[in-house]
């Protein structure tokens, strides 16, 4: 018979088992030791070029494992960033905890003001994905393409369906120089698709935009139709019902991964560390790959929704030609697009 | 300006006359020393950044790197060319505008009979009141040429208009609607101090009101019209938040978000971006010199002087047209942007196929205020907003009193010197100051730079003038024989000045702090170089909202900021008279 006293004696029993579950399941992320002082910290710093809601639903996905630490974004996109990493840096007052580009290649050369540092699980992430030894693939971006259902009736499949003559959206694009994703798309767009297909994208009428963010939202307003946009740009706000559609082009998506790393003058280090751990994990990966919609370079990762059945034809670029080609053929990219800086 | 004031200056004080030569020097020679560090060190470190090549923040100064180069290259490259033609015309045609509607409110309210002028008279100076960004922002909403809520209005009307906001047009529009207030200013104050006798001459004359108007009148406020004009211009070529919204969807620049794009590059541009600078400030100084000469002798904006009864013209039915006209301005500067901004702040998506859709209440809810409230950057940017607000505010008060004072109350050696140097802030475009800033302060030790004192201590630059200005008219309304009165009971000059001018100056003096405070949570141009994240004030932070392409979040904050001026100001106007101090700021 349930007596008072007996249903104290399970509530209590559940409430010990939940929190001694909780507990082991927070330290599959890091020592007693970190997750202690983490907590005493309580706060971390995060300096990122990646889109503000997509970390904000990171920094949810976090704070649901360890309520007690509050994550601050600090989001500038990439060119921005890197100037402001430095002036804070000569002022000595860099604040991030954890500081994470979208460009490989401009990431390495901060290595000498990073701090040694790997995650539990970092085997399994391939070689390429690591530099120094202080850098990980925190966030993986894909590029595909996006539109505006209420407005198109006939969305493209594929890269090479929009340069098909009877093809009259109206486009919007980011400069490839903007950051490490535009430059991997249009690297993308002329190693795989080839010089015809670059020259015959660049005839097309675009509107440019600065970032993600802002073009998705002109997608979404109407102002354009057709879009390039990351995976993580587009999902989200088609779960919430926004008029914008995703479209895994049949030709390849251009795949960038992030370089995130913890600076040694970060004010929060075991926190850092700990949420870089938890980012890292597998949770932290799927909550990235599920509710913001991006792609992931754990070994075994889910696929963003819609692409789990897809063959996709994921294109990473080469280390060494992404760094020495990039100046040349932005150049040449701004040229044909008649983009001027 | 100052000029005037000396001409009035106060016989002295008994208590200085019996200083020694060079310790007459102490105290004006501290006040010197602050102007300097505050104005003088700031602005050439900027000149000499732009004759160096070294990255300040990377390598910090030497003298030793001397070069033209910048400066051959700024004058010599087709985009700086394009920014500056784009910047005079736009701020050109803003001026023009801005003369247009503030010379015709102040006709309509010194010199009609229109009904209700006292709303007239606040609609003609609300302007002032509203962010630049902010403005910028919801006539982006409104006239965004696809997808603008003017636009898809006409769509449902049937009509086969379009309006398109991102272009010179919209920005000469946005400029000279709410930077009319300044003209507003200048000649309202003239018309009401004008002597009507020379305008009864000309009707007795035989001549009829507009023929006096166009011969009589107008001449005779010449000086004010320019005057305004002028100092509409200036502060439009120095303004960051409007073109950055409006022009940049159409690829123009101009020289201010020219400048803040070079010292966003990667590797930032530091040294092109102070020669670009000090380009913008010899155009803004040439303007300030001609403004100065033409007001020489004359104050338009103090409370001093006769007052006469000016003439009021007789509209009949006519003053209803003026009514109507005051009214469209108002709907124009207030009742649609803020439309705007509630559409979009409450709105979960911005995709507005037809005007129907505009009043489907399913697709308002209040995510984007949520979203804003949880991201911990919003509250911070809230409190670092207050906190510079008030620090800029005390310290700026504390030093315009003591300028004030020193240019006005007293006899100390140095007063014109100091009087010119508080003045110079006025040629000096807010963004060209946060360059400096940056420039001067970055490698210093002793951390100032990346906290909200650096930001406060700009600000109090920034806003010297006009906080000196303001306090300096209250100061000139005490009069000298109570002070003299106070010193001949024995009392020395500091509780001379606690005792008797503070009392009595009370009201002005929190009159300027509320409006340095007010102009400082405003601020954007100077801020966006100063800022880390954790100084992150409120104004950089919408901006930030902005350019991340969140438009619901950017118009949450929007309305929010809104509010909180409002709430401001209107506590401020409640205890001071703090709002003809605002209007008369410029």
């Amino acid at each position: 018979m349930l007596t008072i006293r007996r249903a104290l004696k399970l509530v209590v029993a559940l409430g010990i088992a939940f929190g001694t579950a909780s507990a082991v399941a927070q330290a599959r992320f890091g020592s007693d030791d970190l997750i202690a002082k983490a907590k005493k910290e309580g706060n971390v710093v995060l300096y990122t070029a990646n889109q503000l809601e997509s970390e904000q639903l990171l920094a949810k996905g976090f704070n649901a494992r360890f309520p007690e630490i509050k994550v601050e974004i600090v989001r500038a996109p990439g060119s921005q960033l890197i100037a402001r990493i430095d002036a804070e840096a000569a002022g000595g007052k860099l604040r991030a905890d954890v500081m994470e580009l979208s460009d490989g290649g401009l990431a390495s050369r901060y290595l000498p003001q990073l701090d040694n540092y790997a995650p539990p699980n970092a085997a399994e992430y391939p070689d390429s994905t690591r530099v120094g030894g202080k850098l990980w693939p925190k966030t993986t971006w894909g590029y595909v393409l996006s539109y505006n259902p209420a407005l198109v009736k006939n969305p493209p499949k594929s890269w090479s369906d929009l340069i098909d003559p009877k093809f009259d959206q109206k486009l919007g694009i980011i400069p490839a120089g903007a950051g490490g994703t535009t430059w991997s798309l249009a690297m993308f767009h002329r190693q795989v698709l080839g010089e015809a297909y670059w020259k015959a994208l660049a005839q097309k009428k675009f509107t440019f935009f600065s970032s993600d963010a802002p073009l998705a939202s002109a997608v979404v307003r109407g102002e354009v139709t057709v879009a390039p946009l990351k995976s993580n740009s587009i999902i989200p706000m088609q779960r919430e019902g926004a008029p914008i559609r995703i479209v895994y082009p049949d030709d390849g998506v251009s795949i960038t991964v992030s370089a995130a790393g913890i600076p040694r003058t970060a004010p929060n280090p075991s926190a850092a560390r700990l949420f870089m751990n938890w980012v890292l994990s597998r949770e932290g990966q799927d909550v990235w790959v599920e509710t913001s919609g991006g792609f992931s370079m754990l070994k075994g990762a889910k696929m963003p929704a819609g692409a789990e059945k897809l063959k996709l034809k994921l294109w990473v670029p080469d280390v060494k030609e992404y760094a020495s080609l990039r100046e040349a053929w932005i150049k040449e990219w701004n040229l044909l697009y008649n983009y001027r800086q | 300006m100052g000029s005037a004031a000396l001409a009035q200056s106060v016989a002295p004080l008994p208590a200085q006359r019996d200083a020694a030569g060079w310790a007459r020097w102490i105290w004006p020679g501290c006040l010197l020393a602050i102007l300097g560090v505050l104005v003088i060190y700031p602005l050439a470190m900027l000149v000499i950044g732009a004759s160096t090549n070294i990255n300040p923040t990377v390598g910090g100064w030497g003298l030793d790197a001397f070069t033209v180069e910048n400066y051959l290259e700024v004058v010599t490259n087709p985009n700086v060319h394009r920014a500056m033609f784009n910047s005079l015309i736009a701020s050109l045609g803003g001026a023009l505008l801005a003369v247009a509607i503030g010379l015709f409110f102040a006709w309509v309210v010194t010199r009609t009979d229109t009904p209700l002028k006292n709303m007239i008279e606040l609609a003609g100076m609300l302007p002032l009141f509203v962010p630049p960004l902010v403005a910028a922002f919801a006539w982006s909403l409104l006239g965004s040429p696809s997808t603008g809520i003017i636009n898809i209005l006409l769509e449902g009307s049937g009509l086969g208009w379009r309006v398109n906001f991102y272009s010179l047009g919209g920005i000469i529009f946005v400029f000279g609607v709410y930077y009319a207030p300044y003209v507003y200013m200048f000649t309202a104050a003239s018309l009401k101090q004008m002597d009507p006798a020379l305008e009864e001459a000309s009707a007795i004359s035989g001549v009829g009101p507009f023929g006096t108007m166009l011969r009589v009148t107008l001449p005779l406020i010449a000086p004010a019209i320019l005057s305004g004009g002028l100092l509409a211009f200036v502060v439009m070529l120095g303004i960051y938040g409007i073109p950055a919204i409006l022009a940049t969807p159409a690829r123009e620049t101009f020289l201010t978000t020219y400048i803040f794009t070079l010292v966003s590059w990667s590797p930032p541009l530091y040294n092109k971006a102070a020669a670009v600078s000090t380009l913008l400030v010899a155009v803004t100084a040439l303007c300030v010199y001609v403004q100065h000469r033409l007001l020489a002798g004359r104050s338009f904006v103090t409370v001093a002087g006769k007052s006469f009864k000016p003439r009021q013209l007789n509209l009949g039915p006519w003053r209803y047209v003026t009514l109507a006209f005051a009214l469209a301005y108002l709907f124009v500067v207030v009742v649609a942007p803020s439309a705007a901004l509630l559409i979009a702040a409450l709105r979960k998506f911005l995709f507005i196929p037809t005007v129907a859709s505009l009043f489907d209440i399913s697709q308002y809810s209040l995510t984007h205020f949520k979203n804003l409230f949880d991201n911990p950057l919003t509250l911070r940017s809230i409190g670092n907003g207050l906190k510079v607000g008030f620090a800029a505010a005390f310290v700026g008060g504390a030093l315009s009193f003591a300028i004030g004072y020193t240019i006005h109350r007293s006899r100390t050696p140095g007063r014109a010197l100091i009087d010119y140097l508080t003045t110079v802030p006025i040629a000096v475009p807010g963004l060209v100051i946060g360059v400096a800033y940056l420039w001067a302060w970055v490698h210093l030790p002793g951390g100032l730079f990346g906290t909200i004192w650096i930001l406060a201590l700009a600000f109090v630059a920034r806003f010297l003038p006009d906080t000196v200005k303001a306090l300096s008219s209250s100061l000139m309304q005490v009069h000298h024989e109570l002070e003299e009165a106070s010193v001949i009971c024995g009392h020395g000059l500091l509780s001379t000045i606690r005792r008797i001018v503070l009392p009595l100056t009370w009201p002005g003096v929190l009159s300027g702090m509320v409006l340095l405070f007010v102009l400082s949570i405003r601020e954007l141009g100077s801020s966006l170089f100063l800022y880390t994240s954790d100084s992150i004030i409120m104004s950089v932070l919408l901006l930030d909202f902005f350019e991340g392409g969140n438009i619901g979040v950017t118009a949450a904050f929007s309305v929010f900021q809104s509010v909180l001026l409002l709430v401001i100001i209107g506590t401020a106007h409640h205890f001071t008279r703090t709002t003809t101090d605002l209007a008369a700021s410029g």
